[in-house]
């Protein structure tokens, strides 16, 4: 997904390693994905403008996220049940998922390959006074050289819009520590998803700024599930996600029709 | 900056604050409690204070949450039992909790609550602000794109300028933060008054029984025991009558009251309820075709004291980073004995939402959270107050059973666990 010109090239420091961003070739990069996303960045925040869905869909990520997590942090301060986890976010946008986790106390770093939205979500991170978040425009192949790794990194709805499925969910899972989490959400390839997202939400109700979703860049299940075997990821559980745009709510459902959800594990340690 | 500031320390402001800053699931917010008159302290025992209300179960639950209840001692009366009656030689209705360690509810006073709840709010980091008004409230538009939803409310207190994420109204039925809000109200004002004093009273047994009784003229007289041999009066009638009864001495007073309260009148009340309730709670017995042999009043110990009657209830409790609660957002008749308990549910149902968003990873002073504040409690108290029209019935014509029945059946069909109890809170 994320590519950027050479004129762009800078580094910044995360952690202990140094980051360039890249300008290599097999980027995960879609230009215009990404020029489509920038150009909707004065109202990312608004709760009832084009992204409310985004905003209500922290309910289930946000609180996947908490439930798989609040077990490994003892004795958290009150409202902080992530305390102390490092998180990356790859594909933050504004920040809405990275807000939301850093806001229950974890250790946030936010990557997005679109400068604009990258600076709407830090403008927001400086007026608020966050300080357990830190925001960086580079792409996830420009983390692979830095020595940390995550105890959970989240990439939410990020894979439908990216060039090489495979190679981001190996850049992702390569950040992912020993034992630590990937979690996953996208929308399936399948006629429901066409119907629902494109037609229906884009073209018909409008719930969707057109051209938001490009039908054959989704990813359904089994592929997802196939790139995870590649990087010797165990896929632990995968959930379906049903959006009801009247009431803006988000339910869990058995159906991956359409959105889903997808957490995995590093198996390399169970495979030898 | 400020995470939450409560504007008024009443009934409710204290209560909602202590509750904010002891929430296991917020994380620690920096509360202001602000209010314009002196801090509310408790009353020497001497002056007995003229107004008592009945804090329902449900409530009491909260304010043993917050620390508050702690602080009452054993101030709070329990009631244990109701007795309704329309007429002498008829018979009445008692309502009785079948387990003495679990009242129908208790009596307790007024600035006695408010000074709890402002302790309560102390012990929990709650930083105070008294004699203070707010001025220059700023509500921020609903979105501004230029600063991604991050603008907040502005106020000034004494010159000096403040912000905070979260305002709450916890302001009392004149609220200005609703009028800052601009939220809209509708509200009915009857020519009613509650007439209230402190009366000693023999033929109370151990007094833990509470009277009310209809009169056809639509007077709803409720005796409320507050402590071994006393009661609190609350009386509503006509704002007339009410003049008039403050306008009497002590013993033309008492005989008043004992008056009327034995007085013979023609059995309305009764036969209409007998077919409306089988919907008491299993925790409370129920007697019915008794005979009332009433309290007789032999002193009386306070000032007396009238109040407006109205009813009210605000279309909006929300507005950007800001939401109203309590008399601010809604008020009932005194007969229903539920305005505070009203107000101390606003609380349980915005800290619940407040909370709930926080976890799911949304700013719980955002729309997204406060909305849905709104909608459970405009859901509750709009079924609860449907009888806002048939409110108005009760005091034009003599159909108050029915209005008691309508109101209590609608109540019940809201299913909500915290109302179950509420017929017996109403009778209060
Ligand atoms: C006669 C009578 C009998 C009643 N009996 C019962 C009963 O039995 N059971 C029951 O549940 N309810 C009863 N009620 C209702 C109950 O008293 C109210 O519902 C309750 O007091 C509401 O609490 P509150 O905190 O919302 O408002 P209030 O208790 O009115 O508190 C509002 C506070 O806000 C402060 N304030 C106002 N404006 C400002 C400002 N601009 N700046 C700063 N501070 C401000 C005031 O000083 C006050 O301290 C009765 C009411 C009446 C009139």
């Amino acid at each position: 997904m994320f590519r950027r010109p050479r004129s762009l090239l800078r580094s910044l420091e995360v952690a202990r390693g140094q980051i360039t961003r890249s300008s290599r070739s097999i980027g995960t990069l879609n230009d215009s994905e990404v020029a489509k996303f920038g150009a909707m960045n004065r109202d990312w925040w608004d709760q009832n403008g084009q992204n409310s869905p985004l905003h209500s869909l922290n309910k289930l990520r946000v609180g996947y996220v908490r439930d798989l997590l609040r077990k490994t942090v003892s004795n958290p301060p009150p409202g902080l049940p992530l305390f102390g986890k490092k998180i990356l976010d790859v594909g933050c946008g504004g920040g809405i998922l990275a807000e939301g986790l850093a806001q229950l106390g974890a250790e946030v770093t936010a990557i997005d390959a679109s400068e604009e939205l990258i600076s709407v979500a830090e403008e927001r991170r400086k007026r608020k006074g966050i300080e357990n978040l830190t925001y960086l425009d580079v792409l996830v192949e420009d983390l692979q050289e830095i020595e940390s790794r995550f105890d959970l990194v989240i990439s939410s709805e990020v894979l439908e819009h990216v060039e090489e499925p495979w190679a981001f969910v190996a850049y992702c899972s390569n950040l992912v520590k020993k034992d630590g989490d990937l979690v996953l959400t996208t929308i399936n390839r399948t006629i429901q998803s066409r119907i629902l997202a494109i037609e229906l939400a884009e073209r018909f109700a409008g719930l969707l700024p057109r051209g938001t979703h490009d039908w054959d860049k989704f990813v359904t299940v089994e592929e997802l599930i196939m790139d995870l075997r590649e990087v010797k990821f165990r896929v632990e559980d995968i959930k379906g996600m049903r959006w009801n745009p009247f009431t803006n709510e988000w339910q869990w459902s058995n159906s991956l029709d359409v959105n889903y959800l997808l957490h995995a594990k590093d198996d390399k340690s169970f495979m030898s | 900056m400020f995470d939450t500031v409560c504007v008024g320390a009443g009934l409710i402001g204290g209560v909602q604050a202590a509750l904010l800053r002891r929430s296991r699931h917020l994380p620690r917010p920096k509360v202001l409690l602000t209010d314009g008159a002196r801090r509310p302290s408790f009353s020497s025992q001497l002056t007995k204070n003229i107004r008592q209300i009945a804090v329902n179960p449900g409530s009491r639950q909260l304010l043993q949450d917050t620390g508050a209840w702690e602080k009452l001692g054993n101030s709070p009366w329990a009631v244990n039992k109701i007795t309704v009656w329309d007429s002498m030689g008829h018979g009445g209705l008692e309502f009785e909790a079948k387990h003495e360690e679990n009242p129908i509810f208790h009596i307790t006073e007024v600035p006695a609550i408010s000074a709890a709840g402002v302790d309560a709010a102390e012990d929990a980091g709650v930083e105070l602000m008294f004699e203070s008004k707010l001025e220059n409230i700023k509500i921020p538009n609903r979105f501004n794109q230029a600063i991604q939803d991050t603008d907040y409310v502005s106020f000034k207190i004494n010159e000096s300028e403040f912000e905070t994420r979260l305002l709450l109204g916890c302001d009392g039925a004149n609220s200005s933060v609703r009028k800052a809000a601009g939220l809209g109200q509708l509200s009915k004002n009857y020519d009613q008054r509650g007439f209230v004093c402190t009366v000693r009273a023999e033929n109370v047994a151990d007094n833990r029984t509470a009277f009310q009784r209809f009169l056809p003229s639509g007077d709803v007289i409720a005796l409320l025991p507050c402590e071994e041999d006393q009661l609190s009066i609350v009386w509503s009638c006509a704002a007339s009558k009410a003049k008039m009864l403050e306008s009497l001495d002590a013993d033309e007073l008492i005989s008043k009251i004992n008056e009327y309260l034995v007085n013979d009148e023609t059995p309305t009340l009764i036969k209409t309820l007998h077919n409306s309730l089988s919907f008491i709670p299993k925790s409370i017995g129920l007697k019915t075709e008794m005979r009332v042999d009433p309290p007789i009043i032999t002193e009386v110990l306070s000032p007396t004291g009238s109040f407006p009657l109205g009813s009210a209830l605000a279309t909006n409790m929300v507005a950007p980073r800001t939401a109203i609660l309590g008399d601010a957002a809604h008020r009932v008749h005194p007969f229903a004995g539920q305005g505070a308990n009203m107000g101390w549910r606003d609380v349980e149902l915005l800290t619940d939402e407040l909370e709930r968003a926080h976890l799911s990873g949304i700013d719980y002073t955002s729309q997204l959270s406060l909305s849905k504040y709104e909608k459970a409690a405009l859901l509750e108290h709009a079924a609860f107050m449907s009888g806002l029209e048939g409110l108005k019935q009760l005091y034009k014509t003599n159909a108050t059973p029915f209005v008691l029945a309508r109101n209590v059946g609608t109540m019940l069909v809201n299913n909500n666990s915290a109302l179950k109890d509420i017929f017996i809170s109403r009778a209060s």
